[in-house]
């Protein structure tokens, strides 16, 4: 990820961190960066999250 | 004698029931230790000695009129402060909720009060369960009473820090990413995080909504039996509470260990990352005094560690962003500097790696269902290194201090608790995992131990005052 993309994504958010935030808070997108990156392979087409919506029984 | 404020829930809940031991003296004792050491520690963000002399009176009259509730009945017990509890704040250690004082309290605040126990305070906590220990927040970070200068952890510090001290018998804590273990681990107790769904959040402040678990901190496993025997059960007003047949968590402590198949997760502490001497000698130790006992030890593989660690940051990061999103772009001056960034990360991630890595997760969680027909428990140690200086940013971005991620992006039960002390002093801890809803086969595993390392006798020396 570069300086210019975190930047755009940055104003994109709409949030305004500190100037003193901005090199720890680049430092943790990259983790997130790289941590998406192992989930974007192929998954199942109908395999279904675990966080499904159950409805109570009346 | 073991002293009023060394005293386990076990021994002074009998001595309570009997009436040999008075529920307003013990209130006292420990409102006498929280004057004199909280100054040092800072475990407390707010003590309620006026309202916990009051329930100890109530406690009194109640024992004494043949009313004992049971085991809590009288209990000095801590709240980190993100539990609501009704007309007394409860800030998040934030500046942003200074002043929230909520209506009700938390269902299981409401249940421990139920059961009798007198709330000592509300204890630190890192900002919102997530910020780190953090300076730039209106209350100072809690310290480790193994060492004033070293890092209780987080996010529950000031459960950690006041139950190792003797400034509150028990507490309650609540775990994302370890934010129960990880305390107890540092400070040298034992801390439950429940199977996902066994104990209702509703009424504790959100940070991620399928990773969030409430559990107990205390000096023992079999203490923390006895919270889970008051806190357990169905909320149905909790989404994620579940229906589950009423269990006694104490029922199978002191029966033995013949025949338990405990697996050990090598890799994680061998490669996937490196861990301390100290720490792996405790572990191997801890193996010894297993198979002492009858158990069966054998290594067990999982997935990487890192492949836990980066689902749940994705869920848990962009699960908070989503509840502080609003507060992160109306007054971002209001959070610390950790707790501000640590939030925003979560603004970038998008809506369909959010998706995939919960599909991942049902896959970690199949896999380890998949391990677990082999074993009734898995081990491995909390945390790679004893307590670390305070002031070091233990959770900065590509340093993990803990094994304890993978237990929450499975939502199967882990306890911490100490399995012996570095040549420094300080404490080693061993985690202990199991099957979904067989949290009374973890704690009844930690019981044993802690028995048969006989770690459960040494206090702080700062706890010593």
């Amino acid at each position: 990820m570069t300086d210019k993309s975190f930047a755009s994504r940055l104003a994109a958010s709409g949030l305004r961190p500190t100037e003193a935030d901005l090199p720890k808070l680049q430092a943790l997108v990259s983790d997130l960066d790289r941590a998406a990156a192992l989930v974007r392979g192929p998954h199942p087409y109908e395999e279904e999250p675990l966080s499904a919506f159950r409805l109570p029984r009346p | 004698m073991t002293e009023l404020h060394f005293m386990t829930i076990a021994e002074a809940a009998k001595r309570l029931r009997t009436r040999e031991l008075s529920p307003i003296d013990l209130a006292k004792a420990y409102f006498t230790r929280v004057k004199a050491l909280d100054g040092q520690l800072n475990a407390y963000i707010l003590p309620l000695e006026d309202r916990a002399m009051a329930d100890a009176a109530r406690a009194e009259a109640e024992i004494a009129a043949g009313g004992w509730k049971g085991p809590l009945h009288g209990i000095p017990i801590g709240l980190k402060d993100i539990y609501n509890t009704a007309g007394i704040t409860t800030t998040g250690h934030s500046a942003l909720f200074r002043g929230h004082v909520p209506a009700e309290d938390a269902h299981t605040v409401a249940l421990l009060r139920r059961a009798g126990a007198v709330f000592t305070g509300k204890l630190s906590t890192w900002e919102f369960a997530i910020g780190g220990t953090s300076f730039d927040l209106p209350w100072p970070p809690a310290r480790n009473p193994w060492d004033l200068t070293r890092d209780p952890s987080g996010s529950s510090s000031g459960s950690g820090a006041a139950v190792a001290a003797g400034l509150c018998m028990g507490a309650m804590g609540t775990d994302t990413g370890g934010s129960i273990r990880g305390p107890a681990a540092w400070c040298g107790i034992a801390g439950l995080k429940p199977t996902y769904g066994y104990l209702s959040r509703r009424g504790i402040l959100p940070l991620s909504f399928s990773l969030d678990h409430a559990g107990p901190m205390c000096w023992t496993s079999e203490d923390c039996a006895i919270m889970m025997n008051v806190l357990a059960g169905h909320d149905p007003l909790d989404a994620a509470s579940a229906s589950v047949p009423d269990v006694d968590f104490t029922a199978g402590l002191g029966s033995g260990l013949r025949g338990l198949r405990v697996g050990v997760v090598r890799h994680f502490f061998e490669s996937d990352l490196s861990t301390d001497a100290e720490t792996i000698a405790a572990l191997e130790d801890s193996l010894v005094a297993l198979r002492d006992m009858g158990a069966v030890t054998f290594d067990v593989t999982l997935a990487p560690f890192a492949l836990y660690t980066d689902i749940g940051s994705l869920i848990s990061r962009t699960e908070a962003f989503a509840i502080h999103q609003h507060w992160l772009r109306e007054s971002p001056e209001k959070y610390g500097a950790y707790g501000r960034q640590r939030l925003m990360a979560g603004a970038f991630v998008n809506g369909a790696d959010y998706v995939n890595a919960q599909r991942q997760r049902a896959r970690l969680i199949a896999d380890l269902a998949q391990v677990m027909t082999t074993a009734d428990v898995l081990v491995f140690p909390t945390a790679r290194c004893p307590a670390r200086e305070i002031g070091e940013d233990s959770m900065a971005a590509g340093f993990q201090p803990f094994f304890n991620r993978a237990f929450n992006v499975t939502g199967s039960p882990a306890l911490s608790i100490c399995n012996g002390y570095s040549a420094s002093g300080l404490p080693l801890s061993l985690q202990i995992g199991g099957r979904p809803f067989e949290d009374a086969l973890v704690l009844k595993a930690g019981d044993a131990l802690e028995k048969a390392l006989g770690t459960r006798s040494r206090r702080p020396e700062f706890a010593k005052q």
